[in-house]
């Protein structure tokens, strides 16, 4: 199984307080890899590292081979690497569909283009109403972003992270909020997805990490006290002791 | 030669002080309160205006300095309460429009009151005259005592923003207003205190200023965008930025109107340096700032993020 | 079903929304067209140089609203592009060149330089900080302005000859020069529509509302708005190469702060990112200006306190008040 991000030694510091500390992990290829931990372990701040919001003090981050260390934020993205937001983060006044097919022109030639009617577009409309079905987003498309309820931007976060096919994809808490019933079709979503995009995810549902994810990390104060496959962890006592001493689940 | 540095050293640095009487309540405004204000250049001039007003009536430059002052602070406070309050959520724009609105009203009705025309007001004696401070140096007494003024003005300001209660809710509050007012602070009361001193320190930069420069309308709206320089220099929200950043403005854009057209004549012919010297003294506190942002686009002491 | 969504329609064709303020925006410049016509049985030369300034002062607001309306780069520093371009033109025309378009292309150059400089340092900013900058770099330019003192300086330099146009040199005076301006303000309009259809609109207008999520989809939003500000810059100059032709005369006041904020105040009040609000708004105030000037010689005294009025109490602009216009955010 091949390698397709690889983080090592990534630090953060704000001031004196150490809030990431020496973390590496890998990303295979065709698997979902978790990470888990107590509020305030680090997992956002985590995820901002790599994905390059925030800048890091230490440490490389290989995504497919190429070094993203330093690389701004916009960078990254067009060398492969996709990430959605805790905080639903989208467009509001642009429709659906408008949504999807912004994230679709990034990857898709130049945009300096200033005469051409995007909207007319075909290529960009069709990959966008492609992922747009297979979230069951389809009769959606012509809504106005901000209109749609939470469950449904949880779904449009996601559509726009995968039209523009990265290499790899951080998912922050793409549950956060969901009902049961949502959960569940979004778990099956992504145990299908992670055959064609591998994903780093942060979750704090168990039952979606543990039906999803194919390696687990956990991340207690900024370090990663355990990581191994789900039964490993399971039974693992640093991960134990992070979780019942360190706090809500 | 080097007494004419001295003097516009000198000029420089009561030029600066200006600024930063100014500056302070500008950025306090800014960064305590988020509120772009415009309107800022005309509590200078209403300031100005009121002490030539009460200066005729008392002949006392002392008491018209004060109701001066006390004017500014009414026309803030005023202002506060029929405009400002309601344009705190709103965004930057809107408070843009407004307060030039503001403008144009209070300039008219100053041209309407006091005619377009200049106004002088006569030094006080005390401190009219001028003072040895070195063989070949005479000084004018009442510049110095700008500077004096302003200095401890500014060192008042310093003291109260570390030291007191309300100085420390005030720099809390221009690093995190909604978190000062989630622990219960009455935020609107700090809003119209800032804005009140701001106002109140704007006037009196300007009826500190009447004497040496000319009243007229419009007369504080210039110099209000070379204050925008001084705080986006020295970083919004920040007194001690705006005093560093405000004496470098004064001494670059005073020393810079001095030298330019000589220094030009080193490198070009005499018609040609008193064409170059003068635009590029016009442009020299510009280019400090833009080269300031390129290297600090938060400025020389940032209180919050740049946005 | 489509055109339920406001943004949508303004992209995507869906019946009768964007074809409403296109019926109104094309009515404006017949309306305009006409105008030589119209003013021969009423108001004469008098009201058609209102119209014309007032048409001039549109292309400056057409691209203002790019920026502020589309981009959401609120820029006080616009009059700086009105002036440059217009000392551009009066120099040129003074040191003898009076080709009408090696001095537009100067002036391209000239005002294109400048926007690319000063939106590559004020870019780098955001919010009121750019707010700041912008006020800042215009008041530069017009003490710079000032300080040109074989160019008349403070008072300013009247000119004595016309730029020459396809070899005649009336085309840009009088009747000639209102057509001119019709046109390249017909195109103008045509052109910022276009823009805020194309890929590139679409990004600008999306990092508008959320810069983070544009930047982490992978675009290079610094690039797109530099983009933005040399085009509006440029067509901002080029409306001062117009002002020098009406006027005949060049002043550093076009550059000075307070005509940055009148054009602001079109674009608002005419309705941000509308496609005819900036136009709407131009005509507007130009008209209230002239109006109210003529009821008394200190009516800002009564444009002040409504333009506060506006702002506490309307939002939206003239375009929104217009039935069934394509809204503006």
């Amino acid at each position: 199984m091949s390698i397709v991000l690889a983080i090592h030694g990534l630090a953060k510091s704000f001031g004196s307080l150490r809030v990431i500390e020496q973390v590496s992990l890998e990303l295979e290829d065709n698997t979902c890899h978790a990470l888990i931990g107590p509020n305030g372990a680090g997992k956002s701040t985590l995820i901002n590292l790599i994905s390059g919001t925030l800048a890091a003090d230490a440490g490389t981050i290989v995504l497919a081979n190429q070094d993203l260390t330093g690389s701004p934020v916009p960078h990254r993205a067009l060398a492969g690497l996709g990430r959605t937001f805790q905080l639903t983060s989208i467009i509001p006044t642009f429709s659906v569909l408008q949504n999807v097919t912004l994230a679709a022109q990034a990857k898709d030639g130049s945009s300096l283009r200033f005469f051409a009617r995007v909207a007319e577009e075909t290529r960009l409309n069709e990959r966008a109403r492609a992922v747009l079905d297979m979230l069951d987003l389809g009769d959606r498309q012509e809504i106005r972003a901000a209109d749609l309820s939470h469950g449904e931007h949880r779904l449009l976060e996601l559509a726009m992270a995968i039209v523009a096919e990265p290499k790899a994809l951080l998912l922050d808490e793409p549950m956060a909020g969901m009902g049961r019933g949502e959960s569940e079709a979004l778990v099956e979503t992504l145990v299908v997805l992670k055959q064609s995009i591998p994903m780093l995810l942060v979750e704090h549902d168990m039952d979606a990490v543990f039906k999803l994810a194919d390696t687990i990390s956990v991340l207690a104060n900024g370090c990663i006290v355990a990581s191994g496959n789900p039964d490993e962890v399971r039974a693992d006592t640093h991960a134990r002791a992070a979780y019942l001493g360190g706090g809500a689940e | 030669m080097t007494t004419l540095f001295l003097i516009q050293l000198l000029n420089g640095v009561q030029y600066g002080v200006l600024l930063f009487l100014i500056a302070a309540g500008l950025t306090l405004v800014f960064g305590v309160v988020g509120f772009i204000n415009l309107a800022h250049g005309v509590q200078y001039m209403i300031g100005a205006y009121m002490t030539f007003v009460f200066q005729s009536i008392t002949g006392d430059f002392f008491g018209a300095l004060l109701l001066g002052m006390v004017a500014a602070l009414i026309l803030g406070l005023t202002l506060e309460v029929l405009v400002f309050r309601h344009l705190y959520e709103r965004d930057h724009l809107d408070q843009v429009l407004a307060t030039f609105g503001i403008i144009l009203f209070v300039n008219e009705a100053a041209k309407v009151i006091w005619g377009p025309g200049t106004l002088t007001i006569a030094m006080p004696e005390i401190l009219s005259g001028t003072i040895q401070l070195t063989d070949n140096l005479l000084y004018p007494v009442y510049r110095i005592a700008l500077i004096g003024m302003g200095v401890s003005v500014a060192l008042l300001l310093y003291v109260i923003v570390t030291k007191t209660r309300v100085g420390m809710l005030i720099r809390a509050g221009a690093t995190n207003a909604s978190m000062v007012s989630a622990l219960g602070v009455n935020i609107h009361r700090l809003f119209m205190i800032v804005f009140g001193f701001g106002a109140m320190l704007a006037g009196f930069a300007g009826a500190l200023a009447a004497p040496i420069f000319t009243i007229e309308p419009g007369m504080g709206d210039d110099l209000l965008i070379v204050t925008f320089v001084v705080i986006i220099i020295g970083g919004i929200g920040s007194i001690r930025g705006a005093f560093i950043a405000a004496l470098l403005v004064g001494l670059i854009d005073t020393l810079g109107r001095t030298l330019a057209t000589d220094v030009m004549r080193l490198f070009f012919d005499a018609s040609a340096a008193n064409q170059i010297g003068p635009s590029l003294a016009a442009m020299l506190i510009y280019i400090f700032m833009a080269a300031i942002l390129f290297f600090r686009p938060q400025g020389l002491f940032p209180t919050q993020e740049a946005a | 079903m489509s055109g339920v969504s406001t943004s949508g329609s303004r992209e995507t064709f869906s019946g009768k929304r964007v074809d409403r303020s296109l019926v109104v925006g094309w009515s404006i410049m017949a309306l305009l067209m006409l105008t030589p016509f119209l003013t021969e049985f009423a108001g004469g030369n008098y009201v058609q140089n209102i119209v014309l300034k007032a048409m001039i002062l549109a292309i400056a607001a057409v691209s203002l609203d790019l920026l502020i309306g589309h981009g959401g780069l609120v820029s006080f520093g616009h009059a700086a592009f009105l002036g440059l371009g217009s000392y551009v033109t009066g120099v040129a025309l003074h040191e003898g060149v009076v080709g009408a378009v090696p001095i537009i292309a100067m002036v391209v150059i000239f005002c294109g330089l400048f926007a690319m400089i000063t939106g590559a340092i004020s870019l780098r900013t955001s919010g009121v900080y750019f707010i700041m900058i912008t006020l800042a770099f215009g008041q530069m330019l017009f003490f710079s302005l000032s300080s040109l003192s074989s160019y008349g300086g403070d008072d300013g330099l009247t000119l004595w000859d016309t730029p020459i146009l396809f070899g005649q040199d009336d085309l840009l005076r009088g009747t000639g020069l209102f057509y001119v301006t019709l046109i390249l303000l017909v195109a103008c309009w045509l052109l910022v529509w276009r823009l805020s259809l194309s890929r590139f609109g679409r990004v600008l207008r999306a990092a508008k509302e959320n810069p983070q999520r544009v930047s982490t989809l992978g675009f290079n939003i610094f690039h797109i708005r530099l983009i933005a500000y040399v085009i509006a810059g440029t067509l901002a100059g080029v409306a001062g190469f117009l002002t020098a032709c009406q006027t005949e005369f060049i002043s550093p006041s076009t550059a000075a702060w307070q005509n940055s904020g009148n054009l602001i105040i079109m674009v608002v009040l005419g309705g941000l990112g509308t496609r005819n609000g900036a136009v709407l708004g131009a005509l507007f105030v130009v008209f209230a200006e002239e109006g109210l000037s003529l009821i008394t010689h200190d009516w800002r005294l009564i444009f002040g306190p409504v333009l506060v009025l506006f702002v506490l109490f309307a939002k939206g602009g003239i375009a929104n008040l217009l039935p069934n216009s394509t809204a503006g955010q």
